[in-house]
C-alpha cells in the first residue's frame, strides 16, 4: 500500500475515534437510560442461554454435541452478533434514517455513507452480548481444553472464527438494511435474515432439514462463521478448508453487501421537506 | 458537456427527477391490491430544469410547497440522483464525485440540524474541522472570525439542544462554512426565526457573499429574504422553471400596478373608486390608453389611491395629473408586494 493510502487510513481511524468519543459523551448525558438498557440486554440475553441449557440438560447432547461443544457455537455467534450491534448499531437501525429523511445529511459528508453512519454511534450496551458470549466461551474452553478435545492452536482458530463471524454478521446487517432504500421498512426482513438465522446457528446445523441447513450455509451464511470451523476443530468432520471457508465467505459477503448498499444509495428517494 | 461549463458554479441541463408511486386501489382489499399491482404513476418532481449560476452569484430559488425546490437542491448536492439530465457543481458531478464535491460545498437544511445535539456547540465545530481536515491555525481563525460575525462565542459551551433557534441557525451556518466552501446551498435557513434573527442572518449572508465570494443558492418562503439578498430569482412550479431573471424585471414581468396615494388639503369633487383619470386630471368612465384607475377615495383622510403601471407611466406624470385636481398635501408610493408578484406569475403559468 502506498504511503498516502496508509495516511488516509490512519486519518479515517482518528476521525472515527473522535466521532465515537463524541457519540459516547452524548449518550452519557442520559446515564440512567444507558445503564437500564445494559441491564435489560444482559438479562434478556441470559434468558436466551437458559433455554439452550435447559434443552441440553434434558437431552445431554444435541446431534452428538455436548453442552460445552454447543457452548462454542453459542459464544462465537453471540460475540459476533454483539460486535456487529456495537459497531454498526446505526446500520441496524437504518430504516429510521430513511423514514425521517436523515440520510440526506449523511450524504453531504466527504466520506462513504456507511462510514459516516457507523461513526454516529458505538452501542456499548450491545457489548452485553459479548460479555455473555465470552463467559460461555471460558466455561466451554475450560472443559474442552481439560479433556484435550481442543488445544491452544484451536483456541487461536476460534478467535479467528469470531472475527469472520462478526464480519459475516455485519455483511448480512448491511445487506438487509440496504433493502430499506427500496422498501423503507425492514424490521420484518431483519427477523428473517438476522434474528431467526442467528438463533438457529446457536445449535449444530445437523438438527435441521437440508433446505434450512443449505440456507444457513449458502444464502445467509451465518453457519459458515461458527458451525463450519467449530465442527472441524472438535474433530466432527471436515478438513482444514473448514478454517478457510469462513474467511472467504466473510470477504465475499461483505463485498456483496457493500455493492447492494451502493445500488440502494443511488435509488435513495429522500423525503419532502 | 461543452467547454466553459466547468467555470460555472452550477450548471444544470434538462434536469429531471421522476418518482414512480403505486396507484392506490380502493375498495375490497385495496391495500393488498395496491401492494401487488404493477400499476405505477409517474410523478415529475423536477421536469426539464436548466440553469447556470456563475461564481459569486446570490440566487433565490422560490416556489410553492412541493414545487421541486428541495428536490433540485438535493440533486445539486449529490443526495439524489437525477432521472435524466446533467448537472455540474464547481465542475464536478454531484453523483459521481459526491465525496470530492462535499469538500467544496456547504449545505444548510433549515429544518434539520447537522450539529451534535447533546454536545456543547464547540464540539460540533471540533469534529467538523477534523472531518474536513481544517488545520489548527485555520480553525482558530475561523472561530475568531465567526465570533465577530455571528457572536458564536456567547454559546460555544452550551449544548446544541439548549440553543435558541436563532443561535442554532447561526451555528449551523458557521458549521456549513468551516471548510471554506465555494458554494453554499441554503434550504429555508430563516424558517421560524424572529425578525431580529432573520435580519442578522441576512446581513451575515450578504457579508459572506461579498467578502468571501461564496456563491449562494437560497430556497425560502420568506420573500423578504429574496428582496434583500437575491439580485437573481428563479421560480419553480410543478417541477418546471417558470422564471429566471432579476428581481427588477420580475416586477415588470408581472404587470402588477404600483399604488400612488395622494392626500389633498381639500378632497376634489366627483372622484369615485373604479373610475378612471387621464393625464390632465380629466375623468373617464372606461379604461383608455393613458388613463389610470382610482382604487379608493377616503373622505376622512381626504386621500385618493390611484393604480398605475410603472412600465408605461412614470410616477411624476401620474402625480401631475393628480395635482391638476387640487392642491396636494402629501404623496406616497406603494410598490406591488413581492408576494403578489409571485402569486401573479404562478397564476399566469
Amino acid at each position: 500500500m502506498s504511503q498516502g493510502g496508509i495516511k488516509r487510513i490512519i486519518g479515517l481511524i482518528r476521525l472515527y475515534g473522535l466521532l465515537i468519543s463524541g457519540a459516547v459523551r452524548a449518550k452519557m448525558q442520559y446515564k440512567f437510560d444507558f445503564i437500564a438498557s445494559i441491564l435489560l440486554e444482559t438479562v434478556m440475553g441470559a434468558y436466551d442461554y437458559m433455554v439452550a441449557v435447559a434443552a441440553l440438560w434434558r437431552f445431554h447432547t444435541i446431534a452428538g454435541w455436548n453442552i460445552y461443544e454447543v457452548g462454542l457455537l453459542y459464544s462465537v455467534s453471540k460475540i459476533g452478533w454483539g460486535l456487529y450491534r456495537a459497531f454498526l448499531e446505526e446500520v441496524d437501525r437504518f430504516e429510521g434514517y430513511i423514514i425521517r429523511g436523515d440520510f440526506d445529511a449523511i450524504l453531504t459528508r466527504p466520506y462513504p455513507s456507511l462510514f459516516v453512519l457507523a461513526s454516529r454511534n458505538f452501542a456499548m450496551e450491545r457489548l452485553s452480548f459479548v460479555i455473555q458470549g465470552t463467559a460461555i466461551l471460558v466455561i466451554s474452553l475450560r472443559n474442552l481444553l481439560g479433556l484435550g478435545v481442543l488445544d491452544w492452536s484451536g483456541v487461536l482458530h476460534l478467535g479467528l472464527a469470531i472475527l469472520w463471524t462478526t464480519l459475516i454478521t455485519c455483511a448480512i446487517g448491511i445487506a438487509t438494511s440496504a433493502a430499506a432504500f427500496i422498501i423503507v421498512r425492514v424490521e420484518e426482513l431483519q427477523v428473517f435474515t438476522q434474528n431467526a438465522p442467528g438463533t438457529a446457528t446457536l445449535y449444530p446445523l445437523e438438527i435441521y432439514p437440508t433446505w434450512l441447513r443449505n440456507m444457513l450455509l449458502y444464502f445467509i451464511p451465518l453457519g459458515v462463521g461458527n458451525y463450519i470451523p467449530v465442527r472441524y476443530l472438535l474433530g466432527k468432520g471436515g478438513s482444514w478448508l473448514n478454517l478457510v471457508a469462513p474467511a472467504v465467505t466473510a470477504a465475499i459477503s461483505l463485498a456483496v453487501a457493500v455493492r447492494l448498499w451502493h445500488l440502494g444509495e443511488v435509488r435513495y428517494h429522500s423525503t419532502g421537506s | 458537456m461543452t467547454t466553459g461549463q466547468e467555470d460555472l458554479a452550477v450548471s444544470a441541463r434538462n434536469l429531471c427527477k421522476a418518482y414512480f408511486v403505486p396507484v392506490k386501489k380502493s375498495g375490497f382489499l385495496g391495500g393488498l391490491r395496491t401492494l401487488l399491482s404493477q400499476e405505477k404513476r409517474r410523478v415529475d418532481a423536477v421536469n426539464d430544469v436548466s440553469f447556470n449560476i456563475r461564481p459569486g452569484e446570490f440566487v433565490g430559488y422560490i416556489g410553492p410547497n412541493g414545487a421541486g425546490k428541495s428536490t433540485t437542491v438535493k440533486m445539486l448536492t449529490g443526495i439524489l440522483h437525477p432521472t435524466s439530465g446533467e448537472v455540474l457543481v464547481d465542475g464536478l458531478s454531484p453523483q459521481k464525485q459526491r465525496k470530492e464535491l462535499a469538500r467544496r460545498i456547504g449545505v444548510v437544511f433549515g429544518q434539520r440540524t447537522q450539529l451534535w445535539w447533546d454536545l456543547p456547540t464547540i464540539d460540533s465545530f471540533d469534529i467538523l474541522s477534523a472531518m474536513y481536515d481544517v488545520n489548527a491555525s485555520d480553525y482558530r481563525a475561523f472561530l475568531k472570525e465567526f465570533d465577530d460575525l455571528l457572536g458564536l462565542g456567547e454559546f460555544l459551551d452550551t449544548p446544541v439542544r439548549r440553543l435558541s433557534l436563532g443561535q442554532r441557525m447561526r451555528a449551523e451556518l458557521a458549521a456549513a462554512l468551516i471548510h471554506r466552501p465555494s458554494i453554499l446551498f441554503l434550504d429555508e435557513p430563516t424558517i421560524g426565526l424572529d425578525v431580529v434573527a432573520k435580519q442578522r442572518m441576512r446581513e451575515f449572508l450578504t457579508t459572506v457573499n461579498a467578502t468571501r465570494g461564496v456563491t449562494v443558492l437560497l430556497t425560502t418562503h420568506d420573500l423578504k429574504d429574496i428582496e434583500e439578498l437575491c439580485p437573481r430569482v428563479m421560480i419553480v412550479n410543478h417541477g418546471s422553471l417558470i422564471y429566471d431573471g432579476t428581481l427588477e424585471s420580475l416586477r415588470n414581468h408581472a404587470h402588477l400596478p404600483t399604488i400612488l396615494e395622494v392626500k389633498y388639503y381639500k378632497l376634489p369633487e366627483g372622484l369615485s373608486a373604479g373610475s378612471f383619470i387621464g393625464p390632465r386630471g380629466e375623468g373617464a368612465s372606461a379604461p383608455l390608453n393613458g388613463t389610470w384607475q382610482i382604487a379608493s377615495v377616503d373622505p376622512d383622510s381626504r386621500s385618493v389611491r390611484v393604480l398605475f403601471d410603472r412600465e408605461h407611466s412614470p410616477a411624476p406624470v401620474v402625480i401631475s395629473a393628480m395635482q391638476a385636481l387640487g392642491e396636494i398635501r402629501d404623496v406616497s408610493l406603494e410598490e406591488p408586494a413581492i408576494e403578489d408578484i409571485i402569486r401573479r406569475i404562478l397564476e399566469v403559468k
